[in-house]
């Protein structure tokens, strides 16, 4: 059925595409969130993915790529947006924490102010492959797919950029213990 | 925090904290953001068949010409569809400073909705365009334009409409209209002729004049088929090659990685493209920026490969060119853009040639040109086609180190690509480029 309603919108029937990221929407929504960590920018670079798709479709030759398209073009996308973070001054909106915490909850709010300006600090290829490993549980191989990089390309840059994560929640660390209430 | 922490699993728990749902606006949002979404070129086939498709349609507007002279307002067989005075006489004009008589060449535009409009397909409001050309007033919706023939009747400024649309179209969109519905509508002017507005006198078909009723924002642009960006202001620009293309390796030294240029007036940078377009042209059809293309497979499957035995050189590129069945070439000539040494060539598609693929959409007249030089298994596009009377200036700069660029300066057709040329090429010459 997904078939059909790409080779629709395909042949531009807008109403198949609205369909087909009605599906997607909440799923991608989260992914563009999570990458650029920003509500309003999330759904900027989202729909700049959305958009895009829709004027590019027509050149998609195989419908069954167009998941692992669409991905790749909404990765594109906040990867363009977070770059643009560092460009400009920017109205943070850190985003709202509103689900309930899971029951093993270990994250202390200092820990999640931590990570979060952690995350900030890393560049934005970086932050996407880390979404998408742990957020998506994309293995290696996907993740390759969608960043359009080798294989062993991913395996070092997570594992650089779990050092990295890891390096700068210890200086944020080191900062609190040094700026710390004695 | 410490170095003890086990990062994987905070940040599996950490990812996982953060809303997963879109507002409930945004698919709405996005949807009219499409909607009003210029079909304009990128790079590449799609742009190609957008252009054509565009053309198509309004080849198909222009063929069927029904002047409504005889047009009578009091539809007294019809009920009165949107709760308003069946009168033929209107006694106001509604906007705030109209004009009395509006100038029909006035109204021919692109005009955007102040606020939002019910949609008849979703059932909620969201902002809404229509062209009106020499006979049509085209609402843009969701599932296609909804064409209704108009009149403007002296000394009225009296809109007339006739529902043009098939019944086919009507019900996939779910209008609750018949063809050759008519309605009428008060027309004002704003003195400075950036709004205009609309009001019903009676309407058979309640969508359109649902849609219709209220105040309307002229397109910018003079083309109402522009991507109508913001001009660049004449003089010299700088611009970021955007690299996002997982093909390109951005990174590597031997790329460039940004290019200034110097526009006169009416020249834009497309957002988010390595191009520049004139407003105005149209389906802004201008100058694009293509880094490390390979010759495309011409194999009549049309498979998204390489050429075989093409090398990837400027200079073997150019030659293929003047080979490539369904191509008509100029000879390759000598050219330096930005200190690159390169070859110039024009190109178009021979009017006899036919190729149909797959996902062409029944588009005939193709040749395939470029691809990734970089080849990626799932590479999902082509980089460059001609298409019907596509015509397109080719430069292929050797950037050194086996890679190149691909400037090309390409119109719909020959006649405003000739003018697109002229206008273009001071531009082409005034490129320089930053590794």
């Amino acid at each position: 059925m997904d078939r059909d309603l790409v080779e629709a919108a395909r042949n531009r029937d807008r109403g198949a595409y609205a369909d087909l990221i009605r599906i997607r929407g909440d799923r991608l929504y989260a992914l563009a969130q999570r990458i650029v960590r920003d509500v309003d920018r999330a759904e900027d670079a989202l729909q700049e993915a959305l958009v895009t798709a829709w004027r590019d479709l027509p050149g998609l030759r195989d419908p069954d790529r167009f998941d692992a398209w669409l991905h790749r073009l909404v990765v594109r996308a906040c990867l363009v947006e977070a770059k643009r973070e560092r460009r400009r001054i920017s109205n943070v909106h850190v985003l709202p924490i509103d689900v309930v915490a899971p029951v093993d909850d270990f994250l202390s709010v200092a820990d999640r102010d931590q990570l979060e300006r952690g995350f900030r600090r890393l560049p934005p290829e970086q932050r996407a492959l880390l979404v998408l490993h742990h957020f998506e549980g994309r293995d290696l191989a996907e993740i390759a797919e969608i960043l359009g990089i080798p294989g062993g390309t991913v395996r070092s840059r997570l594992h650089h950029a779990h050092r990295a994560m890891r390096a700068a929640l210890d200086a944020d660390s080191r900062v609190i213990a040094i700026g710390g209430p004695a | 925090m410490t170095r003890d922490h086990d990062i994987e699993r905070v940040l599996n728990q950490w990812f996982a904290e953060s809303p997963t749902q879109m507002p409930g606006r945004f698919l709405d949002d996005t949807l009219d953001r499409i909607d009003r979404a210029p079909q304009r070129r990128l790079a590449g086939l799609r742009p190609r068949l957008l252009a054509m498709n565009t053309n198509q349609r309004f080849a198909a507007a222009a063929a069927v010409v029904l002047l409504i002279a005889g047009v009578g307002f009091a539809v007294v067989s019809r009920t009165p569809a949107v709760g308003v005075n069946p009168s033929p006489t209107p006694t106001a004009v509604p906007s705030a400073s109209p004009r009395a008589i509006v100038d029909p060449a006035l109204l021919r535009s692109k005009w955007t909705s102040v606020g939002v409009r019910m949609d008849p397909i979703f059932l909620n409001p969201h902002q809404i365009d229509f062209v009106i050309d020499s006979t049509t007033l085209s609402i843009d919706q969701f599932k296609g334009p909804v064409d209704s023939t108009w009149s403007l009747a002296e000394p009225y400024s009296l809109l007339s409409l006739r529902m043009r649309s098939t019944q086919t179209s009507l019900t996939s969109g779910h209008w609750d209209c018949q063809p050759d519905q008519d309605g009428s509508y008060i027309v004002g002017l704003s003195s400075d002729g950036r709004t205009l507005t609309l009001t019903p006198v009676t309407d058979a078909c309640r969508s359109r004049a649902t849609i219709l009723a209220g105040d309307w924002t002229r397109w910018p642009c003079p083309n109402p088929l522009s991507t109508c960006q913001t001009e660049l202001s004449p003089g010299r620009h700088v611009s970021s090659f955007m690299n996002m293309d997982p093909n390109v390796p951005a990174t590597s030294s031997t790329f460039l990685t940004g290019y200034s240029y110097s526009v006169p007036v009416g020249w834009s940078q497309l957002e988010s493209q390595n191009a520049l377009g004139r407003p105005n042209d149209p389906g802004t059809m201008a100058v694009t920026l293509t880094l490390d293309v390979a010759p495309h497979s011409q194999a009549p499957d049309c498979p998204d490969a390489k050429e075989p035995g093409v090398p990837t050189t400027v200079a073997a590129m150019a030659q293929w060119l003047t080979r490539v069945p369904g191509l008509v070439a100029t000879t390759p000539t000598p050219i330096n853009i930005g200190g690159y040494d390169g070859l110039m060539l024009d190109v178009s598609v021979a009017p006899t040639w036919r190729l149909t693929c797959q996902f062409t959409s029944g588009a005939e007249r193709i040749v395939f040109t470029f691809t990734d030089r970089v080849p990626v298994a799932d590479s999902p596009f082509v980089r460059d086609t001609l298409l019907g009377d596509a015509h397109s200036r080719y430069i292929l700069l050797d950037l050194g180190g086996g890679h190149n660029l691909l400037i090309e300066v390409g119109a719909p057709d020959k006649a405003s690509w000739e003018d697109l040329v002229q206008a273009a090429m001071p531009i082409v010459n005034s490129f320089q480029f930053t590794r």
